[in-house]
């Protein structure tokens, strides 16, 4: 059992040598990732490229000098140096991602560097792979011939295995048809869960569990794309849908938190099922006509407990079970244990109730489920949210939760410098003020064809073509933003 | 990842030639592969039977990958096929493994060259999971996904019942579903008014406390005090317990129930994991429910009694006759089981359940289970003593002798009570067991049973007795025992148990006990004269065990006997304690200077 020590912190176990190389390769890959960062923008001479250049071979001889070899392969999605898997927690994310895109898109599987590597190799490999340009061969030829030419003797390169390589459009095509029919089949899996458990029928969760793993491996392969889907607001089966979309929202929450593939499952299936409770409330007081008053609030509030009933007795007590139970029960109450239902013993929120309550928070308010049943912009939503961090939510989670969404999240209606408005549709990891966008009307507001335009892009210049001037109501202007984030 | 296709795209494979030898080794390791499955269902998880078939099925896997690279199976309903030819076949009615594979969905199996052993263990206990799951839970899919296997992919198929409705179609939920859908967050007035278009997501003035302040001064990177806060979050959860958490919520939900039909409910369900956790081996986790019963029990009996009540006829109902059994049947396998978890939740049970403890200690096979038993038996026995020595009814000698242990670990007083039933046992071995317990004890009345012992017809026990009753230095044992010496048979019990008598009569009769050595070494015997020395010699031998001043006058009155070997015995003796004292002294005056 690790150490604690007395604010908190965990000092890990004993190490291996196992574990040292993990720690070795995290590094090493966040170093490649900033010195492709820094070669992308300044020249090969340049003090501040040489510096990370400098950095990196620290790193690479270190590795070299404990192990003998560096060997760092891209396999089945995943990084391995000298085949140990590297796991990346949030810390690492994003360099971990951008440097499998790199592979990907240089069509390199592996990078095989031999201990004598001079920092002039390292430096011009780098640069090599940042700005090579296929030519009469493919990319891989490309680098590999140049780095035979600059004389770069220590590094070698494999090539990307066909089951590796980066989808074809026809192929990206399909993945967008599986994403999708993916997505559909959560909300069915949802909608028969759920009435079974009305029923009162014997519930299967098993298929449950499958299409959260579907979920979890789509998502890993592209997240934008579940985004994107999230947006889908008018759809008949929507009372489903909302668990759907919470349910992917915490997946790409959890996902760059660093959760492996089996909590982001456990997850999943949690958010799946958060509110199954609801089922179990009288019937009575679903036929009730008007609005509820107090008392039939007091009655809904009772839904986590009946959620926490209805998912042990239909289900042995597996990790997924245990999970769903423990998140069921605790999404209402709030950091400090107020909210319900009320509790006698002191606990700590779960992980994954905290990430569950801003993604159910941040879906239930962009889709119009709120009370007043008014649904508000996502940049709103995210604002409102931020006045309840540190009491109804996690105040670090949702800063990473602004920080995936962006500013201006996924379906939000914007209004641009050149006076066109336009809907975001994805956000840009290296940016969250200028995400991607689609213009859906022209200054004179005509609505041609939408055209998709990335606001982070620069001009001559080093200038932005355009930027965002402010948000619009998607609703007084009878918009349905999701018509064209997503073709359906 | 799995990959997934529909029913339509998985075509038979091309019949091609496959080589001969080839198609014999997968025939040969897929057969393996059976019996090894087959050994994992007969034997406990870390038996070394399966053990070893697996690791001899990993190398004919990775012989065949060495040669070949990859080997690409495909499912049938009850068989395997390699490019076309049947490579396995399930017996005619029986649930093999193309079945298995089958049923899930699975139609491919690649295995890649590089394959870890520890790969293909997960492998087989998924299958074999999938295989014992009554309830259908458990989906072999799902079980493999949930392994990160880089030598292995397989192919599952899109089924019919999987694929999603179609879009777009007139709302099947009805208006009643759709109504409890709404979220109940509530906004303040302020948050409700209309929508300030182009006001900024910034402003500090919004912000509830400096904490947020600081964390919106960057929203875009996060400082090192953030990430420590998420590094901090992601170690909380190294400490869920996983099912364990499951328990507090579980009796929460008891305490906050109104009616009887809820708390009763929610027992029910309280009783359905316990019996899970059971049936898992997880003790530790059945100790805790036990544990919360208790505590509820507590919290309940001051403000609803009926309730108190309940939970007590809950903790009842799992040490009831049936429920140990079932615990009796998982001790009798040959495996390891966490007994000191085990012993955790079986002392938490209530006193109630002792007869059914002693019943089960007469159905226990391993020693291990008994005696994990016996230390339940021991616990309760301190706090009620007579319930379990009502097991020394009990009609099987090992189940007796078993409790006369168990109440002598007490080292209660009023065991001797009991235990004078158990010394007089027609089976000696609980006889010499009450012994033992008895010796532990010390007290007037433990020795009088002892010196009744020392009439025992088992040698063993007589000579447990004296030594016994030797250590306790019993006075009242000594004409008892000078009657054993006196006794015309005396000089035919083994030479061990006559050594014991003359020590005990020494130590616990001090000058007395001399005078008895003395008259019996000097006493004439006109038959058996060989053997009746021997037994003087013993007796002289035990002399060295006095420390009574007296004894060297003793051993010159026994220099000058008729008897040369008792005199020479005598005079050696005599010599040797002269030479120990003297030596003794040497050294005390030697400490002196």
């Amino acid at each position: 059992m690790p150490e604690k020590t007395d604010f908190g912190a965990v000092i890990p176990g004993p190490e291996t040598d196992q574990t040292r190389l993990v720690e070795l390769g995290k590094i090493l890959v966040n170093q490649l990732y900033v010195t492709f960062k820094t070669a992308q923008i300044y020249e090969q001479n340049n003090l501040a490229f040489l510096k990370q250049s400098q950095n990196l071979a620290r790193v690479v001889e270190k590795i070299l000098d404990q192990n003998q070899q560096l060997y760092l392969q891209l396999k089945n999605g995943y990084l391995f140096l000298n085949d140990t898997r590297l796991k990346f927690d949030f810390a690492g994310y994003i360099g971990n991602k951008f440097f499998i895109e790199e592979m990907q898109r240089t069509q390199i599987g592996s990078i095989y560097i031999q201990p004598g590597v001079t920092q002039r190799e390292l430096d011009k490999f780098t640069y090599l792979l940042v700005h090579a340009e296929a030519q009469s061969q493919s990319l891989f030829e490309t680098i590999e011939k140049r780095l035979s030419d600059i004389g770069a003797n220590h590094i070698v390169l494999e090539e990307l295995p066909p089951e590796e390589y980066r989808p074809t459009p026809d192929q990206e095509q399909d993945s967008r048809l599986i994403a999708k029919r993916t997505f559909f089949k959560a909300i069915s899996v949802v909608k028969e869960v759920m009435s079974n458990a009305r029923e009162q029928k014997l519930i299967n969760l098993a298929r449950a569990k499958r299409v959260v793993q579907s979920l979890v491996d789509q998502i890993l392969k592209d997240q934008k794309l579940f985004l994107e889907l999230s947006t889908i607001k008018n759809f008949d089966e929507y009372t489903f849908v909302h668990s759907a979309n919470v349910a992917v929202l915490c997946i790409i929450l959890g996902l760059r938190l660093g959760l492996d593939r089996k909590e982001l499952a456990e997850l999943g299936f949690a958010a799946l099922f958060h509110d199954i409770g609801k089922v179990k409330l009288p019937i009575d007081l679903i036929n009730k006509p008007g609005e509820f008053d107090e008392f039939d609030w007091e009655q809904m509030r009772k839904h986590p407990t009946m959620g926490v009933k209805t998912l042990i007795s239909a289900r042995s007590l597996d990790d997924f079970t245990t999970r769903a139970v423990v998140v069921c029960f605790e999404h209402h109450l709030t950091l400090d244990l107020t909210g319900y239902p009320k509790i006698r013993e002191k606990r700590i929120l779960n992980l994954h109730t905290r990430i569950l309550q801003i993604a159910d928070a941040y879906n239930a308010m962009t889709s119009g489920r709120v009370y007043m049943k008014t649904s508000i912009a996502p940049f709103e939503v995210l604002r409102k949210m931020w006045r309840l961090a540190g009491k109804g939510f996690d105040p670090v989670l949702l800063k990473l939760f602004v920080n995936i969404m962006g500013i201006y999240p996924v379906g939000s209606l914007v209004l641009l410098d050149t006076e066109e408005v336009a809907v975001v549709y994805q956000a840009n990891a290296d940016n969250i003020y200028r995400p991607k966008v689609k213009i859906i009307a022209d200054r004179s507001g005509k609505k041609p064809a939408p055209i998709s335009v990335d606001l982070n892009e620069t001009i001559g210049g080093g200038n932005f073509s355009k930027s965002i001037v402010r948000v619009l109501d998607a609703e007084k202007y009878g918009i349905e933003v999701g018509s064209y984030v997503v073709d359906y | 990842m799995p990959e997934t296709r529909t029913s339509w795209e998985i075509t038979s494979q091309e019949v091609s030639l496959v080589a001969p030898e080839k198609l014999r080794m997968v025939k040969e390791f897929l057969a393996f592969a059976v019996r090894t499955l087959k050994t994992m269902l007969l034997y406990p998880q870390n038996n070394p039977i399966p053990s070893e078939f697996k690791k001899n099925l990993f190398e004919k896997f990775s012989n065949y990958l060495d040669e070949y690279e990859e080997l690409k199976l495909v499912a049938e309903q009850n068989k395997i096929l390699l490019s076309g030819e049947v490579v396995h076949e399930d017996p005619p009615q029986e649930e093999g493994l193309a079945l298995a594979l089958y049923r899930d969905g699975i139609r491919e199996l690649i295995f890649k060259n590089g394959l870890k052993l520890e790969e293909l263990e997960n492998f087989l206990e998924a299958i074999k999971v999938a295989l014992q799951s009554k309830s259908g839970e458990d989906d072999l899919v799902t079980l493999l996904w949930e392994k990160d296997y880089l030598h292995l992919r397989y192919t599952v198929i899109e089924q019919a019942s999987d694929l999603p409705e179609p879009l777009l179609l007139e709302s099947t939920s009805t208006e009643e579903l759709e109504k409890i859908y709404y979220s109940e967050i509530s906004l303040g007035e302020e948050e409700l008014a209309p929508l300030q278009e182009g006001k900024p997501m910034l402003e500090l003035a919004d912000l509830v406390s400096e904490e947020i302040a600081r964390l919106l001064k960057n929203i875009t990177s996060f400082e090192r005090e953030e990430l420590a806060e998420i590094n901090s979050l992601l170690q909380i959860e190294r400490f869920y317990r996983r099912q364990a958490e499951a328990i507090p919520i579980l009796f929460e939900i008891l305490l906050q129930e109104e009616d009887s039909a809820g708390f009763n409910e929610v027992l029910s369900l309280i009783e359905k994991i316990l019996e899970e956790f059971l049936a898992d081996c997880r003790f530790d986790l059945a100790a805790e429910v036990l544990k919360q019963y208790r505590k509820n029990q507590e919290y309940f009996r001051g403000r609803l009694p009926a309730r108190a009540d309940r939970l007590a006829l809950a903790v009842e109902h799992w040490g009831e006759k049936d429920q140990l059994s079932k615990l009796a049947g998982l001790l009798n396998q040959d495996k390891e089981l966490p007994t000191d978890q085990i012993y955790q939740y079986l002392v938490l049970l209530s006193p109630n359940s002792i007869p059914q403890f002693i019943g089960l200690l007469g159905e226990l096979r391993t020693f291990s289970s008994r005696k994990l038993l016996c230390q339940v038996l021991e616990y309760f026995a301190h706090n009620h003593l007579e319930q379990v020595a009502s097991g020394i009814y009990d009609k099987r000698w090992y189940v007796v002798r078993n409790l006369a242990m168990i109440l002598g670990r007490t080292q209660d007083p009023r065991i001797a009570t009991y235990l004078k039933r158990t010394l007089k046992h027609s089976d000696f071995r609980v006889r010499k067991e009450t012994i033992l317990a008895l010796s532990r004890l010390n007290t007037a009345e433990a020795n009088l049973l002892l010196v009744e012992s020392l009439a025992d017809p088992d040698r063993k026990i007589r000579i447990n007795a004296t030594r016994a009753l030797a250590a306790a230095r019993e006075k009242k044992a000594l004409e008892p025992l000078w009657l054993q010496i006196n006794r015309p048979d005396f000089w035919e019990r083994g030479e061990d148990e006559i050594k014991e008598s003359f020590e005990a009569l020494v130590s616990i009769g001090e000058e007395e006990g001399l005078e008895y050595v003395y008259n019996y070494i000097r006493k004439f015997q006109l038959w058996h004269r060989a053997r009746y020395q021997e037994c003087k010699l013993l007796a002289l031998k035990a002399l060295e065990k006095s420390s009574n001043p007296n004894l060297s006058g003793y051993l010159e009155k026994m220099t000058k006997l008729k008897n040369k070997t008792i005199r020479t015995a005598a005079r050696r003796l005599l010599d040797h304690l002269t030479a120990k004292s003297q030596r003794k002294k040497e050294q005390t005056d030697a400490g002196k200077n």
